[in-house]
């Protein structure tokens, strides 16, 4: 019996052997098939979602302006969220971004209209402020070791007395220079500035986490950091650099924002805050471990769009729209856990 | 003897890329209690894990008094007396034991509706009577415990459940001696009551002690079925690997430093280190080519030497020189940078990355020597690819691809995982801690082979077990630390275990 046993596990490594270089193609062809299914459910909610406003609103909704503008309107959300993806991908919550936009906001336009400092530098300052910020952030949650959930929602109401104090929580539309505005408003080859701002950001997010080393120790701290402290990792640091990106893309959001409207107005940010967290973990459920990732977030960002703007259009009760919206992102996320239940 | 009261026929499990079992076929009689071994990957688990429940069988059957049983949960197992102890414990540990002990089959209520805490510790107290362990209060909470009174707490739970057999999985794990003859006793208890138990481990002696009957798996297959009485280790190591026996502890000894290393600086040297609580005042030299063991009982301090060393756990003082430069490490990065790596005795929680395939496990603290070009921290694929595969070979690493989750592979190769990721980069020091901790008599020589070859190739190993044998098997010298002090130094000539033990005590 021992001998039978050994002889037949022998074969079966000699046949695993022979296998392995037919055997890894069939696997390469078949392995993103099998993954394809299971990361079906975002996608296919978007498509119905946009062949049911398609089919209810065709010559408003399936027209090349809308498209765009969709584009346009997701192009903030979009950039708030691809640095929140950064932390969660390190298990690290950021609540303050929703205040970090708003702040952002109001301290540029108050740099160029009470103080006169040329946009550039304005916004380079801006900048700093979020890296600062960031930086102050994630000291307090790795250094002191408190929760980031908490801390988070602390710095948010800090940031937010910080903005209310600097505009005493006025609207400020003059003394924006032209350029800035432009940021928001003008068109680069047919586009709106922020599509092209969006979409170069998140392929630098791509970049950055699928295809560097820091991307990579950014996963595996978010999988064991204490793991990754004893390999070496400089787990800290990419830590802290967690909250600096979420601060910088809440910044950057909360720029564009304003250049768009040519005005600071009080608390913009605030109503981005939800979504950005419900566009990544949305976006989570693309990949088959429910890794975060740029891909996932891009999609169910534009996901989002779509159903916000073919529901305006539907002209529904603001009530039906909290219906739909809401019922339509659970609906997605429970088809791409039963798909990924299946693939198993 | 009476009849067996369970069977397994032809039970098979295949997993992608694995025959897990194949055609496992054994029974139990009551009472019986049966020693479960093989290599780490051999099938053990999975063939318990079809016993309770846990894991459906592709094929074969299980019966119970003569018929035929479908497990679809756990929980159908347990009602049908089919009980297992995982290794880690699956308690709730902010629970009391009482509370543990019941869980599952409703609490005893008061007027319907409060739980009766009275009659609630009655039933704990009876359970915990019958294991001969009175000692633990039902009242405490379960976090408290030791592991040893965790794992008789959820032996009670399945004597509650009025268990017939009793899976033991690596009960002995992280217990110290006493700890150990106490459950061999709770086992005997189970024994005499009438409960069958099975016993799963890879410490042969107690499975020789303490079993009536042994199963051999190796690689999906049962390949003996043995009554203890006729066994001895060295037979039974030849069963489990396959090959003749090689375990020649003491005989084999290693040679001492080759020449003239006493000449050069050490490559580390550590004076007076020391961390509140828990080092006080090491000083050691490690030389090239040289394993230095760590000996020590449970809590003498051996881990936290190692994790004082590579700067994981801040110390109170002392210095540090690598190849006589003083340096001062404050992190395990900094360690590295000095080229001292350690590898953790806790593979799950301080190892590996599950979230990543082997190939970036192994590639984790070696990027920087994977750039596409040097200065673009940007990996290579291909170039980590051929790293992997190069150090699944040298190590043996068994596993389908590079590309599968480092948490399908078994204890043992997942351990292998992480010294591949030690040696994908450079280093001087090596520090081992519990390098062979639960994992099969295979792959514990192909690691002493190992260290062997890394010292003879300049490397300095410091070793730390809990194994006096295998310290004694691969060690050119042995510090010896009692009570977070080191005591001794003594060179590895002449000595046995028994000598190390006296110094461990005295």
């Amino acid at each position: 019996m021992a001998v039978d046993g050994s002889a037949a596990a022998d074969a079966a490594r000699r046949r695993s052997v022979s296998m392995t270089g037919s055997g890894r193609a069939a696997a390469r062809i078949l392995r993103p098939s099998l993954h394809a299914i299971t990361r079906f459910g975002l996608y296919i909610a978007l498509l119905v979602a946009i062949a049911v406003f398609g089919a209810l609103r065709p010559d408003a909704f399936l027209t090349v302006t809308n498209a765009l503008s969709i584009l346009t309107l997701a192009a903030p959300l979009m950039i708030v969220s691809l640095g929140l993806t950064i932390a969660l991908v390190m298990n690290e919550i950021d609540l303050s971004i929703g205040s970090m936009m708003g702040l952002a906001g109001a301290f540029c336009v108050v740099l160029m209209s009470h103080l006169g400092v040329p946009w550039p530098l304005a916004m380079l300052c801006t900048v700093l402020l979020a890296v600062a910020v960031g930086i102050t952030t994630g000291t307090m949650v790795t250094h002191g070791g408190a929760n980031s959930l908490i801390i988070s929602l602390g710095m948010a109401t800090f940031l937010t007395g910080i903005e209310f104090t600097l505009t005493n929580q006025r609207t400020i539309y003059t003394g924006i220079d032209e350029g800035f505005i432009a940021l928001g408003q003008s068109e680069i080859l047919g586009l709106n500035a922020q599509i092209w701002i969006a979409g170069i950001l998140a392929l630098i997010c791509f970049l950055a986490l699928e295809k560097t080393e820091m991307g990579r120790y950014m996963y595996a701290t978010g999988s064991n950091a204490e793991a990754c402290r004893l390999a070496g990792v400089p787990v800290r640091t990419l830590r802290i650099s967690a909250f600096v990106f979420s601060a910088l893309g809440a910044a950057m959001a909360g720029l564009l924002l304003t250049a768009q409207s040519a005005s600071s107005f009080v608390n913009v940010g605030l109503p981005y805050l939800l979504p950005a967290f419900a566009a990544a973990f949305l976006g989570s459920t693309v990949s088959p471990k429910g890794q975060f990732t740029v891909a996932g977030t891009v999609a169910a960002v534009l996901f989002i769009g779509v159903i916000q703007s073919g529901l305006t259009m539907l002209q529904l009760s603001t009530g039906s729209i909290n219906l739909s919206q809401g019922g339509m992102l659970i609906a997605a996320v429970l088809l791409s856990r039963l798909g990924q239940r299946s693939g198993k | 003897m009476t009849p067996p009261f369970l069977q397994a026929h032809r039970l098979s499990k295949q997993f992608p890329g694995v025959i897990a079992a194949s055609d496992v076929t054994f029974d139990i009689a009551p009472g019986e209690v049966i020693g479960f071994v093989g290599k780490n990957g051999a099938g053990k688990s999975t063939v318990v894990r079809m016993l309770v429940g846990v894991t459906r069988p592709d094929s074969g059957e299980i019966r119970l008094d003569g018929s035929r049983l479908t497990l679809a949960s756990p929980n159908d197992a347990l009602a049908l007396g089919l009980a297992c102890v995982h290794q880690e414990l699956n308690d709730i540990p902010q629970l009391s034991v009482a509370e543990n002990i019941s869980l599952g089959i409703g609490y005893p209520r008061t007027r319907g509706c409060f739980i009766d805490r009275t009659k609630l510790s009655d039933i704990a107290n009876q359970a915990l009577g019958r294991l001969r362990h009175t000692d633990i209060n039902p009242r405490a909470k379960v976090g408290d415990l030791s592991i040893a009174r965790r794992r008789i707490t959820m032996i009670a739970r399945a004597l509650v459940r009025r268990a017939r057999l009793v899976v033991l999985d690596e009960p002995s794990a992280s217990l110290t001696d006493t700890e150990i003859q106490h459950l061999h006793a709770v086992v005997r208890t189970l024994k005499d009551e009438g409960v069958s138990v099975i016993y799963v481990s890879h410490r042969l002696q107690e499975i020789l002690s303490l079993t009536d009957r042994v199963l051999v798996m190796r690689d999906g297959r049962m390949v003996a079925d043995h009554e203890s009485r006729h066994l001895d280790e060295d037979k039974l190591i030849v069963e489990i690997t396959g090959k003749t026996a090689r375990r020649t502890v003491q005989t084999e000894k290693p040679r001492a430093a080759a020449n003239g290393t006493a000449t050069l600086p050490p490559v580390l040297s550590v004076r007076n280190l020391r961390r509140k609580g828990e080092c006080e005042t090491y000083s050691f030299d490690l030389h090239r080519g040289e394993v230095l063991g760590v000996a020590g009982l449970a809590g003498s301090g051996r881990t936290e030497l190692a994790r004082a060393l590579i700067g994981a756990d801040p110390v109170d003082g002392g210095d540090i020189a690598v190849s006589g430069r003083p340096v001062r490490i404050r992190s395990p990065r900094n360690a590295l940078g000095q080229g001292i790596a350690m590898v953790s005795e806790d593979r799950r929680s301080q190892g590996c990355i599950f979230a990543f395939s082997v190939l970036r496990n192994i590639t984790l603290s070696s990027l920087k020597r994977h750039r596409i070009v040097g200065a673009l921290p940007v990996p290579h694929g291909r170039r980590e690819q051929d790293t992997a595969r190069a150090l699944i070979g040298r190590l043996a690493i068994k596993t389908p691809t590079v590309e599968v989750e480092v948490g399908s592979l078994s204890g043992g190769n997942q351990q292998k995982v992480l010294l591949a990721r030690v040696l994908a980069q450079d280093f001087s020091v090596l520090i081992l801690d519990e390098p062979t901790h639960g994992i099969d008599v295979g792959a514990k020589e192909e690691i002493y082979d190992l260290v062997r070859t890394l010292a003879a190739h300049g490397h300095a190993i410091l070793f730390i077990s809990s194994e006096f044998g295998e310290i004694l098997r691969v060690s050119d010298r042995i510090i010896v630390l009692r009570e977070r002090k080191l005591v001794d130094t003594v060179q590895n000539t002449d000595i046995d275990e028994q000598f190390l033990l006296e110094r461990c005590y005295s």
